[in-house]
């Protein structure tokens, strides 16, 4: 059942996401109007000719019933299989977390904190070898930051 | 002229200034090798120090600096594709699928010799065409930069694949990230509202990163497994890598000279060149199946170019005091604290300055390579590691890079952003590389275009130059269509890579 | 009466005392940057002729500050120095311990008020300022010999901007003299304008003197290129004088008094003065809060009088400011004074010209 959810939404992913970009050059059109001449002129071919390929786009899915392109070298993509994409999205979950810690308690402490909950709560490394990754990791970011004088972010929190 | 040439090697053959054209080569593959940093942030690091240093010496340093980045750069394309600095990103078409198949350091031996071989071509080039090079510069006006513009923007055509409208598509979205930010010839800044952060634009560097190196840790850390898919013998996939250069040795010397000529060209900046050669050899090799999928030839030809290239930006730095790139405002500022005047009078006065600089730019290439090409060995071999123990320290440098970039939180937004954007790229099937070109190649062709126009009107399109380009990129388009069909007929159905023969 | 000179003794003694104390006192005291850091933002990419600058007086003032500072340069670049200079302006501590390089046209965008700059020049003090003198040439392309015959030409003279501030003070020359020109917007540096005036792409063009004298002077020795004018520079009391570096060269009033027979007087002439002598610092003007404590202000000044006189900096600068020596003490006043006085009209005029000619949007 799950699967079927999960088929359905993903698998003709690409028809929403370039019905998106369309809406997205239509808006960067209309904005556009407001510029001066200088300013105006190339944003309104580039969305005017991006409104165009979009429709050429949607137009050829339709005719082929939204099969997927064959797969040739163009954008390095792998075979999607079943779970690329809830472990994506998860993994995606973590880098957000990541970053937003970065900026909450600064670099290392971050970096520390990221690699030993990520290597200890998703992978199940022994702590012993997390913690050595991560305090490598943390001597490391110090030292590049010492020698290429690397600013580090003001924490947030305090 | 010969005395000169001579006698700069014996001035720069001095420890202290050999100790700091090596230096200059260490801080530079530091550099390099993390991504995000970049040539411009190594140079930056060591001006100050140069206040009061021996003018050889200093120039050297930061000679050996912008010789060395683009050699190291390629580590984290190869590796993990994850672009660089500006000067590596084609690389990542044919390195990174290298890898993936366990040919790491295969790919890397053929990338540091094509390397070692395009910077000492591109150091030659600079010594032969310097004193001609001033009436070439001054040929390329506007018209034939916008011209230029259009050619890179035909690339896209070979890097869509079989999916021309999607390719076409994802070049039109680049260009219209291209327009946030100041425009070029009105004093307006366009989609930005009070937001200073994008008064800028979006940055390059942010988005190539967020594009191409967050979708595959997510993608690699979702299947598991090393990068490397398939053990193989790691031994002679070095030297399997070098023969590969030597065995097309004339490709090597066909885009370093590429890479010289185009970088010589004083305002398209650095960023598009590996786009470029990658976008001729792909186009124009025989037997194209591979391209894209683990070509040595993908890999040999940009980065004989990012290394020539060195020499060729050289060219309009020194002659006119107009920057080749961004790393070379930097030089120019280190010339004037030496009080060195940029221009023709080089030529004739400070002509052993010269060639120190192309003695250091020949030197620095030459250890540069070796240097990564002893590097090879232990970093290919991280290619074996099971993925999930790389990734959170990958994770970091990433993110630490894009940080350097401005110190702003929105950075690690855009980052984020333009990561979600990639991984979803990557699901539908749209090709990322032809929107980092509209995205590169935007303000160019937009500034380019008006200047035309506000200085000649239209007739700037009957120029001659305008018409040979013109008539180049209409050769580099139509052929390639012409080849594209006859393989396509030729060829039976399309296999993914990892099921053939490598 | 004996006790009258008696209190006089002892009042006098008393002060003696307190004089005697005070001395002592100050003498102790410790100067106000001792085992300080200061931070010189420099809201620019490195790699660039005020850049340089700051980072030239970041190495040498700091030895002669009272108290021995260290200064160290950082570089915010962005939006066209608008991050740096709103870093300065809003997020620092005013206690002295921050810096600012401005290139002049920092100084014309804060002067005259542009939209998201935070930058208010009557909050700051000019500590040390570099200047530069301007030189415009036209192209033997475009047909004209005679400087005076300049407002003659037959076709709209092309003239290469790179932004219409950053080419204020050569657009409103233009303007004075009445030159029908057509400003071709896009070029990324002066630079980039010269090479294409060597291409026959520009007819105008301006450059500092320093690059006139260094890389235009020989395209005028080839007969490719005629001297037009020089800025010129506006001295203490406010007369226009010629440029140091090019004392021969005609000047802007000058020719206006040769085209037209009258001294320049008007609107346009009112913009010129007040843009002039802001621009004239386009190597790099170094601001400090107006409001820090006087003790740090004096010490900063200290510093620079004592700067000027070093002979290690005198040499180490020489290739940087060009042959230029930098303004301190009172001329720097000057400046401060003139921006003051620029009476409000002037300052709309500007903004009018640049908002209706180019588009900008001022505060």
């Amino acid at each position: 059942m799950k699967s079927r959810w999960r088929e359905a939404l993903t698998a003709h992913l690409q028809t929403p996401f370039v019905a998106g970009l369309l809406i997205l050059m239509a808006v960067m059109f209309w904005l556009s109007r407001t510029f001066s001449l200088g300013a105006k002129l190339f944003p309104m071919v580039v969305a005017g000719a991006g409104m165009l390929l979009a429709l050429l786009e949607l137009l050829r899915q339709w005719r082929s019933r939204g099969a997927r392109e064959e797969q040739d070298f163009s954008d390095l993509a792998g075979d999607d299989d079943a779970s690329t994409y809830p472990q994506g999205l998860l993994h995606l979950g973590w880098v957000a977390g990541f970053l937003m810690l970065f900026l909450a308690i600064g670099a290392l402490p971050a970096t520390g904190l990221y690699v030993v909950s990520f290597l200890r709560f998703r992978h199940n490394v022994s702590w012993w070898t997390c913690s050595g990754i991560a305090a490598g990791l943390m001597l490391v970011l110090w030292a590049l930051g010492l020698v290429l004088r690397l600013k580090w972010p003001a924490p947030w929190l305090f | 002229m010969a005395e000169s040439f001579i006698n700069a090697f014996w001035i720069l053959l001095d420890p202290y200034r050999m100790g700091m054209l090596f230096a200059g080569v260490a801080i530079g593959i530091a550099v390099g090798i993390l991504p995000g940093l970049g040539g411009l942030m190594g140079m930056a690091l060591v001006l100050p120090f140069l206040f009061g240093m021996d003018p050889y010496a200093g120039i050297a340093m930061l000679i050996g600096i912008s010789a060395a980045v683009p050699s190291a750069d390629t580590f984290p394309s190869v590796l993990m594709g994850i672009p660089g600095s500006s000067g590596s990103q084609a690389t990542v078409m044919d390195g990174y699928p290298l890898a993936r198949r366990g040919e790491a350091a295969r790919a890397l031996g053929a990338a540091f010799a094509s390397s070692l071989i395009g910077g000492l071509i591109g150091a030659v080039a600079l010594t032969a065409l310097v004193p001609f090079a001033r009436p070439l510069i001054l040929a390329f006006g506007s018209p034939e930069l916008f011209m230029l513009t259009v050619l890179g923007l035909s690339l896209i055509g070979v890097l869509s694949g079989n999916r021309p409208i999607k390719g076409m598509l994802a070049a039109t979205a680049g260009l219209a990230l291209g327009t946030i930010g100041g425009a070029p010839v009105a004093a307006e800044y366009r989609f930005a509202g009070d937001f200073v952060y994008l008064y800028d634009g979006l940055s390059l560097v942010i988005v190539a990163l967020g594009l191409f190196a967050l979708p595959e840790i997510i993608d690699l850390l979702a299947k598991g497994g090393a990068i490397a898919e398939k053990p193989k013998k790691l031994g002679p996939g070095l030297l399997q890598g070098m023969r590969d250069t030597w065995r097309h040795k004339w490709l090597v010397l066909r885009h370093s000279l590429i890479g010289v000529g185009v970088g010589a060209i004083p305002g398209l900046g650095s960023s598009i060149i590996d786009w470029i050669n990658y976008g001729i050899v792909a186009r124009f090799a025989k037997d194209r199946d591979q391209f894209g999928r683990g070509d040595i030839r993908g890999v040999i030809a940009p980065e004989s170019a990012n290394n020539a290239k060195e020499g060729g930006v050289l060219m309009p730095t020194l002659l006119f005091g107009v920057p080749g790139s961004s790393a070379m405002a930097l030089l120019l500022a280190a010339l004037m604290i030496f009080g060195i005047e940029p221009g023709p009078q080089l030529l004739t006065s400070q002509l052993d300055m010269v060639f120190v600089i192309i003695w250091s730019l020949a030197l620095a290439n030459v250890g540069g390579a070796l240097i990564c090409l002893l590097l090879t060995k232990p970093i290919a071999k991280l290619t074996y590691v099971p993925f999930h123990y790389l990734a959170p320290a990958i994770m970091v440098v990433v993110v630490v890079g894009a940080w350097q970039e401005t110190h702003l939180w929105p950075d690690l937004l855009c980052l984020f952003g333009f990561g979600l954007l990639g991984w979803i790229m990557k699901r539908v099937g749209m090709p990322r590389p032809p929107l980092l070109i509209g995205f590169i190649l935007c303000p160019m062709a937009e500034r380019y275009l008006w200047m035309s126009y506000n200085l000649y009107d239209w007739e700037w399109l009957y120029r001659p130059g305008v018409l040979v380009i013109a008539g180049l990129t209409i050769a580099l388009v139509a052929g390639g269509a012409r080849l594209k069909r006859s393989s396509g007929a030729a060829a039976g159905p399309l296999q993914p890579a990892r099921e053939q023969a490598p | 009466m004996i006790s009258f000179a008696l209190w006089f003794y002892r009042m006098r003694l008393v002060a003696f005392i307190l004089i005697l104390a005070g001395t002592i006192s100050h003498a102790g005291a410790k100067p106000y940057y001792e085992g300080k850091t200061i931070r010189m933002i420099i809201p620019l990419s490195p790699g660039g002729g005020t850049d340089t600058f700051g980072r030239l007086i970041s190495r040498h003032l700091a030895e002669h500050i009272p108290g021995r500072p260290t200064i160290i340069a950082e570089n915010v670049p962005g939006a066209a120095s608008l991050m740096g200079s709103n870093e300065f302006a809003e997020r620092v501590a005013h206690d002295g311990l921050t810096l600012l390089t401005a290139s002049g046209q920092l100084n014309l965008r804060a002067f005259l008020g542009l939209r998201n700059l935070r930058l208010r020049l009557d909050a700051l003090e000019p500590i040390v300022a570099a200047p530069m003198g301007h030189v415009t040439v036209i192209s033997e392309q475009a047909g004209i010999k005679d400087p005076a015959k300049l407002n003659e030409a037959r076709r709209p003279l092309t003239k290469g901007i790179t932004d219409p501030i950053g080419s204020l003070e050569s657009i409103v020359a233009l303007e004075l003299l009445g030159v029908k020109y057509r400003p071709v917007p896009g070029y990324a540096g002066r630079s980039e304008t010269r090479l294409g005036l060597e291409r026959g792409e520009l007819m105008l063009n301006t450059q500092s003197t320093p690059a006139y004298l260094a890389r235009v002077l020989p395209l005028v020795k080839e007969g490719r290129v005629i001297p037009l004018y020089a800025m010129g520079f506006f001295d203490a009391q406010g007369n226009p004088v010629r440029d140091p570096g090019l004392p021969d060269m005609i000047t802007v009033p000058e020719l206006y008094e040769k085209i037209h027979g009258r001294k320049p007087s008007g609107m346009v002439w009112e913009a010129f003065k007040a843009v002039v002598p802001l621009v004239q610092n386009t190597r790099g003007t170094i601001w400090a809060h107006n409001d820090i404590p006087a003790a740090a202000l004096q010490d900063l000044r200290t510093g620079v009088e004592r700067m000027a006189r070093d002979p290690a900096f005198l040499q180490a600068g020489a290739n940087i400011m060009e042959g230029y020596p930098i303004i301190h003490g009172d001329d720097l006043q000057q400046i401060k004074a003139g921006m003051q006085e620029t009476p409000p009209e002037v300052i709309a005029y500007l903004r009018k010209f640049l908002t209706t000619r180019f588009g900008l949007a001022f505060q």
